[in-house]
């Protein structure tokens, strides 16, 4: 398998540069102005809403450069002439950029050791708002990769992403104005946060990670076949 | 090793390459030659297994390109006319990363990347970041890139272009180095490159092949006519006129000296006709100094221009 390949050069590449630094910081940064005015209650909630905000803007960052950058560079060359399979190559590239988001969570473990210090904090519910923030945004990272692969531009690629990701955090606006038709109901099923609330809430309900999964393999498989059929 | 066979590329209505069909031999460098757009880079994208062709097939050893891909992209290594390399990588993590890519076992991979870096000249770069090191030694990170998997078939796409004289002469030695162990095809605009590299040469124009032949060969072919340079000091219109009129002499171009202190006149004579003795005897019986003769052989450049001119318009060999 050669997503180990890929996903080692892409690790090394973004930890090595000076951008996963500053972006991370800065969304710590604003993490914690945002955080400091609204954590009332010790289960880490606001922290997540807070967050959830936030990654609309990391993400598109963070996934900006996966695929657009090989093919400004030429390097697509090398990866698509090797005897590596398509899918390996994307593979690897998103488990990169969700390693990167896992280094942004770890650093976000402060805000739990600052409620345990004051408070008595549900450990429980703050595990299921990290695993639905987790699934949140390997769903936003499957969404910035695949519009990395439509353009040889990162920042036409940050620009479909950003856009990409406001479409399923407002596409539940529609479902109000859809109220009275099922319709409604399609909508407010595609909205990533109504599959977020249960997380936030404690529940593990399985039609929320059929949800995520389902986003997430979609978006990876049309990333390879947006790359095989751009060879045609 | 590798045989094109029919190979047909469309862009849309734009026919990139045309019915293509040539082998290339066990430990042989073949050069791909052919003006800018002449299908060159897309010929090679297709035997690599980048691009799919429109029509026809290309076997690597026997495994089509089209349908074992993954066989084909193993026995083959590949530098495109863009090293594709990452500036924030050093030399000998980039190599690694390739290395394993390419599917070299874990406990070969230093072997081979050392092996590749001593073969292209890099050892002492190794630990430099690709970012800081000059376009020539890109250029060989980019060959190193391609031999470390030890390929059966090297493709070189326009190996040389933009590097300097001296870069130029050096990667010429390692493609001639590699020749030993490689079975090559390289691409390129320039002739001197091929003629210093190459068995044989396939020309291509407007995606189709104009000629195959060894280098020998196509010389042979164009020294149907012989042309003479002959530098006088005497009048040039003159001596043009007297020499068109010596036996065998087809056309006779003169070039005035600045100053009118001498001529050079470009002597086409007919296939197999010797017209120096001619030349002489004119030269005498008129007065002028003969300075200077001397048969043009015919370059690779010559031949191409001919090849290339006659394809694309019958007419107009008649007439020159």
């Amino acid at each position: 398998m050669k997503t180990l390949a890929i996903y080692k050069k892409e690790v090394l590449s973004l930890f090595v540069s000076p951008i996963a630094y500053v972006s991370m910081a800065l969304f710590l940064f604003l993490l914690s102005y945002l955080v400091t005015y609204d954590m009332n209650t010790s289960d880490l909630r606001d922290v997540f809403s807070a967050m959830s905000i936030l990654m609309i803007f990391f993400i598109p960052m963070a996934t900006m450069r996966t695929m657009s950058e090989e093919m400004s560079r030429g390097t697509h060359e090398l990866l698509l002439t090797s005897p590596a399979s398509l899918a390996s190559i994307v593979a690897g590239k998103f488990l990169a950029v969700m390693t990167l988001v896992i280094a942004l969570f770890l650093c976000t473990g402060q805000y739990a050791v600052i409620a345990a210090m004051y408070g008595k904090p549900d450990w429980m519910l703050i595990s299921t708002g990290y695993l639905g923030m987790l699934l949140l945004c390997a769903q936003f990272v499957a969404i910035g990769v695949f519009a990395s692969s439509l353009t040889s531009n990162q920042f036409i690629a940050a620009v479909i992403t950003f856009v990409a990701l406001l479409f399923f955090i407002a596409v539940d606006v529609l479902s109000y104005i859809f109220e009275t038709v099922s319709l409604g109901s399609v909508f407010e099923h595609l909205a990533v946060f109504t599959h977020f609330q249960d997380f936030d809430r404690g529940l593990l309900d399985l039609s929320h990670f059929i949800y995520y999964f389902g986003m997430i393999i979609l978006f990876l498989f049309l990333t390879v076949r947006n790359l095989e059929t751009r060879r045609w | 090793m590798v045989e094109v066979d029919g190979v047909t590329k469309f862009y849309g209505d734009i026919k990139a390459v045309d019915s293509v069909s040539f082998t290339l031999k066990q430990g042989e460098i073949l050069g791909l030659l052919g003006p800018n757009a002449a299908g060159k880079t897309t010929l090679m994208r297709i035997i690599t297994g980048f691009l799919p062709a429109s029509r026809g097939a290309v076997r690597v050893s026997g495994y089509d390109v089209f349908e074992d891909p993954m066989q084909v992209k193993r026995r083959v290594g590949y530098l495109p006319e863009q090293p594709p390399v990452y500036p924030d990588m050093t030399v000998r993590q980039y190599l690694r990363f390739v290395a394993e890519l390419k599917g070299v076992p874990r406990r070969d991979r230093r072997a081979r990347v050392d092996e590749a870096m001593d073969m292209a000249g890099l050892a002492h770069v190794a630990a430099r970041l690709i970012a800081n090191i000059s376009r020539g030694y890109r250029q060989r990170v980019g060959i190193a890139q391609a031999v470390v998997h030890r390929p059966d078939v090297l493709i070189l796409d326009e190996p040389t272009v933009g590097l300097d004289p001296e870069q130029i002469i050096e990667i010429r030695e390692l493609i001639k180095k590699l020749g030993r162990a490689h079975t090559i095809m390289l691409s390129s605009h320039i002739l001197p490159e091929v003629s210093a590299t190459c068995d044989r040469v396939v020309i291509l124009k407007q995606g189709r092949v104009v000629a195959i032949d060894t280098q020998d060969g196509l010389r042979r072919h164009a020294e149907d006519s012989a042309t003479l340079k002959a530098e006088i000091s005497g009048p040039a219109k003159d001596a043009a006129a007297r020499f068109a009129a010596i036996q065998g002499v087809r056309k006779v171009s003169p070039i005035e000296w600045p100053g009118g202190s001498g001529a050079t006149l470009i002597v086409d004579a007919e296939p197999g006709a010797d017209v120096r003795a001619g030349i002489f005897d004119c030269c005498v019986d008129n007065g002028w100094k003969l300075l200077g003769l001397h048969r043009e052989q015919a370059t690779l450049e010559q031949i191409f221009l001919k090849l290339t001119a006659a394809d694309s318009a019958p007419g107009e060999e008649a007439s020159a």
